[in-house]
């Protein structure tokens, strides 16, 4: 379904994604794994079109990312991306709007289950709150693919609990779910599929299952293993 | 693309807002003060209309600017950027919140100002006899009411025309800024560079474009004159609305 291909993109003369060659199939949650500044956002961001590679080939369905296959990829940024003057109302209406995909009466449902009022502007609301509301937007969209950019982040410990929840409640044979996180205990229990990224290559992957199989580990101690000096 | 233009003007519309009051406040005052009798007040907030309206041009032209150079910059421009649109449709967005509101201020402009002058007309005889001796002076000199609308229509186009060129060329290097030059030194004062050596670079080319009619008597004549010039100028905007969308759809990076 995307395909990426000895993708690399250079900042100046620093490569932030060096060489990540990848395959996401439907029906799978995939674990986007590494330290800070291994390169996953800036990945995230080249399959959702915000950032173009350097060189190397990504494609959803054949096609080449653009305006086309942003109808069918999801993506939640690490940061709050609203319009200043929004609140969750007005970017209910705004994806409404752009995306065929957007299911509103699910946006409302999920913002009243993680306790969120429509008409609160974003900008006035916690880190939490922002990040929940992030989380209900993306998710809203029965997109192939879903691309969620450390979602845990600023979110305390229930809540998580609430993120996994609805991510696992989201997940279908239809769609696939990219997660990153450096909260690598909290995804253990639900990935399909592990993508360690390291200094922009990824340095393993693999179903999670196989994975635990092959290296008598859980993912958990493959990370700390793989990261241990960064 | 109008979607976007809806998203675009709730985006911005505090500016015109705020410039709309002050246009209202002024007009409240003026109406009062003609009511009042206040003579010296009338020419005060009459004055200060006409330059504030006069300078609604400029503001919409900077704000046009600065908003897209802000967003660039801020995390907002995921939410556009991620919409599945064309680069194009963006730009054009821009491009046609910019004119929306430009030609508002321009109606605002064009109903206020002739009331307000048969108004201060109406109610001071010195003004009403310096009206009627301009009349006067105009009918001398051959010019009638048909040639002060085709007058106003020449200015109108000229002035669009310069600020679509400002604004897409402004677009060009801001763009230029944040994809090709984004991790070079001096990127800003480098963007502004350019901004400048293509203006004035286009401007210099207009000047030798050969006018149809070298010595125009009348104002059809001087506008036909200047066409070629205006056409050279909207080539340049399409070529640049072009240029921008297709740097930002090969190169962008936010």
């Amino acid at each position: 379904m995307l395909q990426c291909q000895n993708v690399m993109k250079k900042y100046g003369g620093k490569a932030a994604v060096a060489n990540i060659t990848t395959n996401i199939v439907p029906g799978k949650i995939y674990a986007l794994l590494g330290s800070n500044g291994s390169g996953k956002t800036t990945f995230m961001k080249m399959v959702a079109g915000l950032v173009k590679p350097t060189s190397g080939t990504i494609t959803f369905a054949g096609m080449p990312i653009g305006a086309e296959t942003k109808k069918h990829i999801a993506y939640m940024p690490t940061e709050g991306f609203y319009y200043n003057y929004m609140s969750c109302k007005d970017a209910g209406n705004f994806y409404k709007d752009f995306f065929e995909d957007f299911d509103e009466n699910k946006y409302y449902q999920l913002l009243q289950e993680m306790n969120l009022d429509p008409d609160m502007k974003v900008s006035k609301m916690s880190s939490g709150m922002t990040a929940k509301a992030k989380l209900a937007l993306t998710l809203s969209r029965n997109s192939s693919i879903i691309m969620l950019d450390e979602p845990l982040n600023g979110i305390d410990i229930i809540a998580r609990e609430k993120v996994i929840e609805t991510v696992l409640q989201n997940a279908s044979p239809n769609n696939a779910i990219i997660m990153s996180s450096h909260l690598v205990d909290e995804l253990e229990k639900i990935i399909d599929y592990a993508i360690f990224v390291r200094q922009g290559e990824v340095v393993m992957q693999g179903d999670a299952e196989e994975l635990r199989t092959r290296y008598e580990k859980s993912i958990v101690d493959m990370y700390k293993e793989i990261y241990k000096y960064d | 693309m109008l979607k976007l233009t809806k998203y675009e003007f709730r985006k911005n519309m505090s500016a015109p807002i705020i410039l709309l009051i002050v246009i209202g406040v002024l007009q409240v005052a003026f109406l009062s003060c003609i009511a009042l009798d206040k003579e010296k007040y009338v020419a005060l907030t009459f004055g200060l209309q006409t330059v504030a309206m006069t300078f609604s041009y400029f503001i919409i032209l900077i704000l046009s600017i600065a908003s897209y150079s802000r967003e660039l910059k801020s995390k907002s421009s995921y939410m556009t950027f991620m919409a599945p649109v064309s680069t194009y449709a963006i730009i054009g967005s821009k491009l046609l919140m910019a004119f929306l509101v430009a030609v508002f201020f321009g109606i605002v402009l064009a109903v206020l100002l002739p009331i307000n002058v048969v108004i201060i007309g109406a109610k001071y005889d010195e003004v009403k006899n310096f009206t009627d001796a301009l009349e006067l002076l105009m009918e001398f000199f051959g010019f009638s009411i048909k040639d002060l609308i085709i007058n106003a229509i020449m200015v109108v186009f000229e002035i669009m025309v310069n600020f679509y060129l400002v604004v897409v060329l402004a677009y060009l290097s801001i763009t230029l800024s944040s994809t090709v030059l984004q991790n070079k030194k001096f990127k800003g004062l480098v963007s502004a560079v350019l901004f400048g050596v293509i203006y004035f670079g286009l401007s210099w080319v207009a000047l030798k474009i050969p006018q149809v009619i070298e010595n125009p008597t009348d104002y059809v004549e001087a506008f036909v004159s200047v066409f070629p010039t205006m056409m050279f100028y909207i080539m340049c905007i399409v070529a640049g609305f072009f240029a921008t969308g297709t740097l930002l759809e090969k190169k962008v990076s936010l």
